[in-house]
């Protein structure tokens, strides 16, 4: 057990365990998370197919992907709730493929928020707290902080079912921050909210996420939200990464007709390519009047040629 | 960011170690005590069922000693060539079923639309409601057969009323026989039978029944359309449940019913408390068994499905 | 859906009240008659209250009460822990070897006729006490573990329904918090299941009071229950002690009755209230995003209808 009164006092009570790393010095070099080749199949189905990933510290990371993609099941596998079939996550240089949820520096706010319905919006914040036996004026302190945070102050003492769904997130996001996770997990954070409310309340979880500096990695099917809240983005599909990039990489280049289909807003013909030269290809489509030149990679590079 | 390592030191293979002895504990423990209270209690009669009748503690020849199978199948022949012989037995297998059918058709005449019309009343009754039909079937089941005794017997209470009226001069036998069996039938099992149909009929969705009527169907037409055909696994778990038990029902024939009120539960009962066969009471036992596993699968199948679309919404 | 629903659903309301006087006017006579002078049950001879002096000075019938009550006390606490244990399994434990004998063998106590239980588990005690010896006599102990096994199938299935409703992400996020699986289901799961585990405890309490068949079958000669003395009085004839005994179980179990659906309908009140309070602070919310605040409270309001509608299914399935 170690002692946490402060969190330099925390870093050194634990440094027997891994050499513990100047969190700034390293932080540049050496990625926050890595997935290495991570596969997960359900009963010989494959749902994760050889995912790599890095993530710099301090990056909001968006999995963007429709339901089946295997986006969950990745953020499943981080948080500790499905184990992978082969491949390695590692966080913060140590390997965490096998730990259990309960025994992991990460934490997530669920889709359905998940708050617990007997308990109050004071309670559901200290609860992770309360596992790790910390003395309560710290819990105290540390719940004050959260609430200030998400400027829920004032209902601190009410149930879950007494809030409303925008004010519900803020609860749960302040209840994974409250921990001070090395990794923050947001699974659609977004879906149980109705439209009007979603566009304020990505602009204020960025704010907040990036007030606290918390590197985080969130999954969603909403294009707009991952365009709109997230430093990288990472097409999947079919358990693969098609894609990742800014946003505005993947908005500008997509790089696969999947990857075009899925960001929307797009001009898609088919046509034969006519002339394949180095730098461009000539693509005649009776869709079109006049061929058109385009550069490689621009298009839709993965198409068979005899379309 | 500081980092506040929540790590607490434990490997992977301790958190495995605290996990797995859980899952196996949590898995073995309710499984063993079924198997050794459940299942292997049912082996012991099928085993018994083969064995002789013999004056002894207990009154049942061994056939521990000899695993043999070609022994134990000439002694089982005894038994049950016994049960085929004598058409007792076979009549009371015959008349337990039709009575536990006529009851549960009875039961469910009459529970449909009360289930029905409990799960149309107002939200703020339908607690009431439902606790109003469990309530009797949490007092004495013996007592409340035991409340017909007084009702039906020939200077009971409908025999007096309907005398003192001067409708009949002459008290029309009713305790001792078959009727009376129904009615004790359907009186102790009504509440298992409205409770499932009430459980499905309540999470029918009300639009469906504006829809079919918005389509031009006349609210009978609904019903038979409608609800009917979705309510078809509470019918089937109610019905199960008022049957497979009616069929082996003791109390009921034994307290109503008359001498010549065959049903197997009291036959079963006098062959091992009054005569002491062992071995019969046993074989009668397995084959009631036999004839009852297709009701138990339907029941289980349909307990289950029930159990599973209660989640769905 | 005008004249003719409304004939429809008077006829269904017609029949459930005549069910309702059918279920509970054989209960009324019992009653009625317990307060009758006369020993003849169907002749009113006055009113008396001597049948119930009988009743407390018959020392057999209150040892087999204080007997029936110690069973069903000890029977429904370890039906109530093996059924969660097993709901636990049935709802958490997606495959694991023999997981259809499990349920099979779950589901079919609620079903199997007491006579064929009560021979089975006989000759089970009767091949182990001649086998390994134990147990020695049969009794109590016989007959509070015959009743643990078809409560326990019962009890099952109350918590797993309830278990089914559980939100799974619910634990999950504990889990992902820090609790380990134990804490979380103590923590967490417990809360949320407890309704259904007092409901398992006393639908396990009030079936192993009401056994006869089973009991008959595995008792030795130290134990007799309540429904056995009750049974071979009943057998000889109609008397009105055991109308005495029937009224102070009705009473008890009306009272019993009463006192959960006070309960219900003060948490039904509450909730209700509750639901008032929120709204009423959806209201003030509303200019955070005009409509919003209108849209979240049909939504939560459609959330919570379906719930209570759970919540009934659920005391249903017993």
């Amino acid at each position: 057990m170690f002692k946490p009164d402060s969190h330099t006092a925390t870093v050194s009570a634990v440094s027997h365990k891994e050499p513990e790393k100047t969190v700034l010095g390293n932080s540049q070099d050496l990625p926050m998370l890595q997935i290495q080749n991570v596969t997960k199949t359900f009963d010989g189905a494959l749902a994760v197919d050889h995912v790599s990933l890095d993530i710099p510290k301090g990056e909001i990371f968006a999995l963007l992907g429709a339901s089946g993609s295997g986006k969950s099941t990745l953020l499943r596998m981080l948080a500790g709730f499905e184990k992978p079939t082969s491949g390695q996550i590692i966080l913060g240089g140590q390997d965490i493929t096998n730990l259990p949820p309960y025994e992991r520096p990460i934490n997530m706010m669920f889709q359905s928020y998940a708050l617990f319905p007997h308990m109050t919006v004071e309670q559901n914040i200290a609860y992770g707290l309360k596992q790790d036996n910390l003395p309560k004026q710290e819990i105290n302190a540390k719940v004050n902080e959260m609430l200030n945070l998400v400027h829920m102050t004032q209902y601190a003492r009410r149930k879950p079912h007494q809030l409303s769904g925008g004010q519900r997130q803020r609860v749960a996001l302040a209840r994974s921050l409250a921990k001070q996770p090395q990794l923050l997990l947001l699974d659609e954070p977004m879906g149980a909210l109705d439209k009007k409310l979603r566009t304020r309340m990505q602009l204020e979880l960025v704010e907040i996420i990036e007030q606290v500096g918390v590197t985080c990695l969130m999954v969603t099917h909403d294009q707009e939200e991952a365009m709109t809240m997230a430093h990288r983005i990472a097409i999947m599909d079919a358990g693969w990464i098609v894609q990742v990039g800014t946003p505005t990489d993947i908005y500008e280049t997509p790089n696969s007709r999947m990857a075009a289909e899925f960001i929307g807003s797009i001009n898609m013909f088919e046509g034969q390519i006519t002339q394949d030269e180095a730098d461009h290809v000539v693509i005649e489509s009776h869709l079109l009047n006049a061929p058109v030149r385009i550069g490689h990679g621009i298009a839709t590079a993965l198409e068979n040629p005899e379309v | 960011m500081e980092v506040l390592n929540t790590q607490q030191g434990s490997s992977f293979s301790e958190g495995l170690k605290r996990l797995l002895p859980g899952r196996k504990f949590l898995i073995a423990t309710p499984y063993l005590w079924l198997l050794l209270f459940f299942l292997v209690p049912f082996a012991i009669v099928l085993k018994i069922s083969f064995s002789e009748m013999i004056m002894a503690i207990p009154p049942y020849s061994s056939l521990v000693e000899l695993v043999d199978e070609t022994l134990s199948i000439s002694i089982n022949l005894g038994n049950y060539l016994f049960l085929a012989e004598d058409d007792m037995y076979i009549k009371a297998y015959f008349s337990s079923i039709q009575i536990a059918f006529n009851a549960t058709l009875l039961c469910l005449l009459l529970g449909y639309p009360m289930a029905y019309a409990m799960a149309r009343a107002p939200q703020h009754m339908q607690t009431t409601l439902l606790l109003l039909i469990l309530l009797p079937s949490w007092t004495s089941f013996l007592i409340r057969i035991y409340a017909w005794m007084g009702i039906l017997k020939n200077n009971g209470l409908i025999n007096n009323l309907l005398m003192a009226l001067g409708i009949i001069d002459d008290p029309i036998i009713m305790m001792n026989t078959n009727f009376a069996v129904y009615v004790g039938i359907v009186y102790a099992y009504l509440p298992f039978m409205v409770l499932p149909l009430y459980a499905n009929l309540v999470k029918h969705d009300h639009s469906l029944l504006e829809a079919s009527a918005d389509l031009g169907a006349r609210p009978w037409k609904t019903f038979l359309s409608v609800t009917l055909p979705l309510s078809k696994s509470g019918v089937i778990a109610g019905s199960m449940l008022v049957f497979i038990p009616a069929v082996g029902e003791f109390v009921i024939p034994e307290l109503l019913g008359g001498p010549d009120t065959l049903m197997i539960g009291k036959v079963l009962w006098q062959e091992f408390f009054n005569n002491r066969d062992w071995p019969v009471a046993s074989a009668l036992a397995m084959v009631m068994l036999l004839l009852l596993i297709i009701p138990m699968a339907l029941f289980h199948h349909y307990q289950s499905k029930e159990l599973e679309s209660s989640h769905d919404h | 859906m005008t004249i003719k629903t409304k004939n429809k659903i008077s006829f269904s309301n017609t029949i459930l009240i005549l069910g309702l006087v059918f279920l509970y006017l054989p209960m009324l006579i019992l009653v009625i008659y317990s307060f009758n002078e006369s020993r003849l049950v169907t002749v009113w001879a006055g009113f008396s209250t001597k049948w119930y002096g009988e009743l407390f000075e018959d020392q057999q019938l209150l040892e087999a009460i204080g007997m029936s009550l110690k069973i069903a006390f000890w029977s429904s606490c370890m039906a109530v822990v093996l059924g969660t244990m097993a709901a636990f399994v049935m709802t958490r434990y997606n495959r694991f070897r023999g997981k259809t004998a499990f349920s099979s063998m779950i589901t079919a106590p609620l079903v199997m006729p007491d006579v064929i239980t009560g021979l089975s588990l006989l000759l089970l005690f009767v091949a182990m006490a001649n086998s390994i010896g134990w147990p020695e006599e049969r009794g109590m102990l016989t007959i509070w573990i015959a009743h643990v096994t078809f409560c326990a199938a019962y009890a099952t299935v109350v918590i797993s329904s309830r278990l089914r409703e559980v939100d799974r992400s619910i634990e999950e996020a504990a889990m992902d918090l820090g609790a380990t699986p134990f804490k979380t289901f103590i923590q967490i799961t417990l809360p949320g299941i407890a309704p259904a585990l007092a409901a398992g405890w006393l639908l396990s309490f009030t079936l192993s009071l009401d056994d006869l068949v089973i009991a008959s079958f595995v008792s030795g000669p130290g134990a007799t229950t309540l429904p056995m003395v009750v049974f071979s009085s009943v057998r000889l004839g109609i008397t009105p002690k055991i109308n005495a005994l029937a009224t102070l179980i009705i009473l008890a179990v009306s009272l019993a009755a009463f006192i959960t659906w006070w309960f219900m309908r003060r948490q039904e009140a509450r909730r209700l209230q509750m639901m008032q309070l929120g709204d009423d602070f959806f209201d003030e919310s509303e200019d955070e995003s005009t409509k919003t605040g209108d849209f979240e409270r049909r939504r939560i309001k459609s959330a919570y209808s379906s719930y209570k509608k759970v919540e009934r299914t659920e005391s249903a399935a017993v």
